[in-house]
């Protein structure tokens, strides 16, 4: 089946002098016929291409309009590049042709791309730290829908598109080679998906959650050098086959610079040190190129090691044939690739042990619900929660995800205390009780802060919100937490070889 | 070189250890491996004298009154070891160098006070950052453990425990409350070496 593409390019505007036009650029409407102008006041331009059903047609289409586009406005050039406070994206399209996706087809679209998404994001992310995929609005990660998607909030980074496509929407506002890149990769895998759905095969395509977290956070913040590029690969070439790459130039050495130095285009750009609007005005002009625009821009004094490596990708990037020659090129790569467990953000940067003792110690503490967490959505909490339960947990603690966690018929009280230094609230323990029963299912607190009295303030405070005396059960190996209970009145029975129950007595211990 | 040691202060509760090793870092040395072994003799020698106690602050080690004779002894070591490169590096560059400086000096309650402080201060802040180190680790343990460096990690952690048994005993003999911290700290780090071994 055929898939089609097109892409909504935000940018702002660069003058010759170098002046960055960071609001809404009035002049920046000028579009050749087919295009769109889109009144957008988040970028200083908004362009929408028309339908593209191949590389060719895009690559003759954008050098037409990004060529009539600096002619018309002699003097300035896109800038696509998202400096402090921008959030400038270039939204992925992938359709066909002639009708609107059904759900079903968006749905398995969506699926087989989300497992290279992280990838193709962190191919495409710039800066690094990517503004736009870590804290932006306009592309909010899928988990915070439940994983339901492509979703039909607007902003969701796979969301489902009116305009009967699959909006993939995590890309940061590059040049036109990069994204070009990109969508060539996602056609190739929607046509397969297409295929295989019309004719009544179903792929099986599991996504893998917790990489897809980890490399999504990795990839824009630390760039593509941090994920295991041979594993996408792999699974582009077992999904698609080992096909041909397309023999433009700026295609092959993109990849050829990712793979083997895990440089992404930003990551040429920032080091070359070339002249932003020429940098950009050649690329937008010259679609097909990229090396040839970049290498006639730099001085090579000083950048020798830029220059050594891009004069590498020139020379050989073109017998890059296939995926497997890609893949053949990260086992070619010097040294062991770098690997990142990316902690997620409401995990990292916590507070000193003694900072949060002194707070404990001067009652400046809380313990509320998931809900009431000051200046941190339910979800956040929740996934803060499903975090200590697998990491702090131990391995008898059953792990839960965020989205059980909001829904369990226990509640989830957890402890807070205010960091200073980071002007927020962060969670360092929590606790889970059925309120009618009286049975404690989960008691976790983060490593760093045991034996700081946060566990007995925890069971002190659902005594009060219990309707039953509390029970629950504890490793015979958990000997503070057993020590606890002893302490607190607890009566401590015989359940299994493993496992002890404690019950508080009738009228209460302690 | 040694003053203190030695020297009547037998009746003191502690002392602290003060030190100016002689660093490699000298244009005559340079693409010499003379700058190796001058590098290596201030290794061992800044190692020597940080396992004597505490460090209270840069070149500063607060050391308890039963440690005089390991004292004398750490010091005599460390003038051999730097006799032998010196001597040698002179030899061979006619150049002559100073000596490393270190200094005991015995103190009185109010001083022991105030450095007691210091190594304190100090030691808190790098309990509270190995505690957070080793969570993380614990927190990565699925990721470490498939990696191919899990031998190093094993090796980093042992090294770390026996670090800080050291510090421990260190602790309780200068009488600064933390043992407790420092307890949790290794009852961690041991959990984590379960937790590699496991793998």
């Amino acid at each position: 089946m055929n898939v089609s593409f097109g892409i909504e390019f935000e940018f702002d505007v660069i003058r010759s002098d170098g002046y960055k036009i960071r609001h809404v650029f009035e002049n920046g409407y000028r579009c050749i016929r087919g295009w769109n102008y889109q009144n957008d006041h988040t970028a200083g331009v908004e362009l929408r291409s028309p339908v593209w059903t191949s590389l060719d047609e895009a690559i003759i289409n954008i050098r037409d309009q990004f060529s009539y586009w600096c002619d018309v406005l002699h003097g300035y050039a896109p800038y696509a590049y998202n400096s402090e406070g921008r959030s400038l994206g270039m939204h992925i399209h992938i359709g066909v042709p002639d009708r609107r996706l059904l759900r079903s087809e968006k749905q398995a679209i969506a699926k087989a791309c989300a497992n290279v998404y992280p990838f193709l994001a962190a191919l495409q992310a710039q800066p690094i730290p990517s503004h736009r995929g870590l804290t932006t609005t306009f592309a909010r990660p899928i988990w915070r829908y439940n994983w339901r998607f492509p979703n039909e909030d607007h902003y969701c980074e796979i969301s489902d598109s009116y305009h009967g496509t699959v909006e993939f929407r995590l890309f940061d506002s590059n040049i036109p080679q990069v994204a070009l890149v990109n969508a060539w990769f996602l056609q190739k895998i929607s046509e397969r998906v297409l295929n295989d759905v019309n004719n009544g095969n179903e792929l099986g395509i599991r996504l893998y959650r917790e990489r897809y977290i980890r490399d999504r956070e990795a990839g824009l913040r630390y760039g593509i050098g941090t994920l295991d590029v041979r594993r996408y690969l792999q699974y582009i070439k077992n999904l698609i086959g080992d096909i041909e790459l397309p023999r433009y130039p700026f295609f092959r050495e993109i990849l050829y610079l990712a793979v083997k130095y895990g440089l992404n285009p930003y990551g040429v750009l920032s080091q070359s040190r070339v002249s932003e609007y020429y940098y950009f005005k050649q690329m937008f002009c010259n679609p097909d190129k990229f090396l040839e625009n970049i290498l006639g821009l730099m001085n090579v004094s000083g950048n020798e090691r830029l220059y050594e490596m891009l004069n590498d990708a020139f020379q050989n990037a073109p017998s890059l044939e296939r995926i497997s020659d890609l893949i053949a090129l990260v086992s070619r790569r010097e040294g062991v690739p770098l690997t990142v467990f990316a902690i997620p953000e409401h995990s990292r940067e916590l507070p000193s042990r003694s900072y949060v003792k002194a707070r404990i110690e001067a009652g400046d503490y809380g313990i509320v619900r998931i809900f009431q967490v000051p200046n941190m959505s339910p979800d956040v909490v929740a996934e803060r929660i499903s975090y200590l339960l697998r990491y702090h947990g131990g391995r008898y603690v059953r792990g839960m995800k965020p989205e059980e966690i909001i829904e369990a018929p226990q509640r989830f009280y957890v402890f807070i205390v205010r960091d200073e230094n980071s002007d927020r609230y962060v969670i360092i323990g929590t606790i889970a009780v059925r309120v009618r029963t009286g049975e404690v299912s989960s008691l976790v607190v983060d490593r760093r802060y045991r034996r700081l009295g946060v566990a007995k303030r925890l069971l002190q405070f659902v005594r009060t919100v219990s309707e039953r005396p509390l029970y629950g059960y504890v490793r015979r190996s958990n000997e503070a937490m057993i020590r606890l209970l002893h302490s607190m009145g607890f009566e401590l029975r015989e359940h299994d070889d493993r496992v002890l129950m404690f019950r508080e007595p009738e009228g209460g211990g302690e | 070189m040694n003053a203190g040691v030695g020297l009547g202060f037998n009746s003191c509760a502690s002392f602290i250890v003060v030190y100016d090793l002689i660093s490699e870092n000298w244009r005559i040395l340079r693409d010499s491996e003379l700058k190796d072994k001058l590098r290596a003799a201030r290794i061992r020698a800044t190692s020597l004298l940080h396992n004597l106690g505490v460090l209270c602050t840069e070149s500063v080690v607060l050391v308890s009154g039963n440690r005089r004779e390991e004292i004398e002894r750490v010091v005599s070591e460390i003038n051999a070891i730097y006799d032998s490169v010196l001597s040698e590096v002179e030899r061979a560059l006619g150049v002559a160098f100073p000596r490393p400086i270190i200094r005991v000096l015995g103190l009185d309650q109010e001083q022991y006070n105030a450095f007691r402080e210091l190594a304190e201060r100090r030691l808190r802040e790098a309990i509270d950052a190995n505690i957070d180190r080793v969570s993380s680790i614990s927190e990565r343990m699925e990721d470490l453990k498939s990696s191919a460096n899990i031998r190093n990690l094993l090796a980093s952690l042992r090294k770390l425990k026996r670090e800080w048994l050291r510090i421990k005993n260190h602790v309780i003999a200068l009488g600064i409350p933390l043992e407790e911290d420092i307890d949790y700290l290794i009852e961690l780090i041991d959990s984590a070496i379960h937790a590699v071994r496991e793998g």
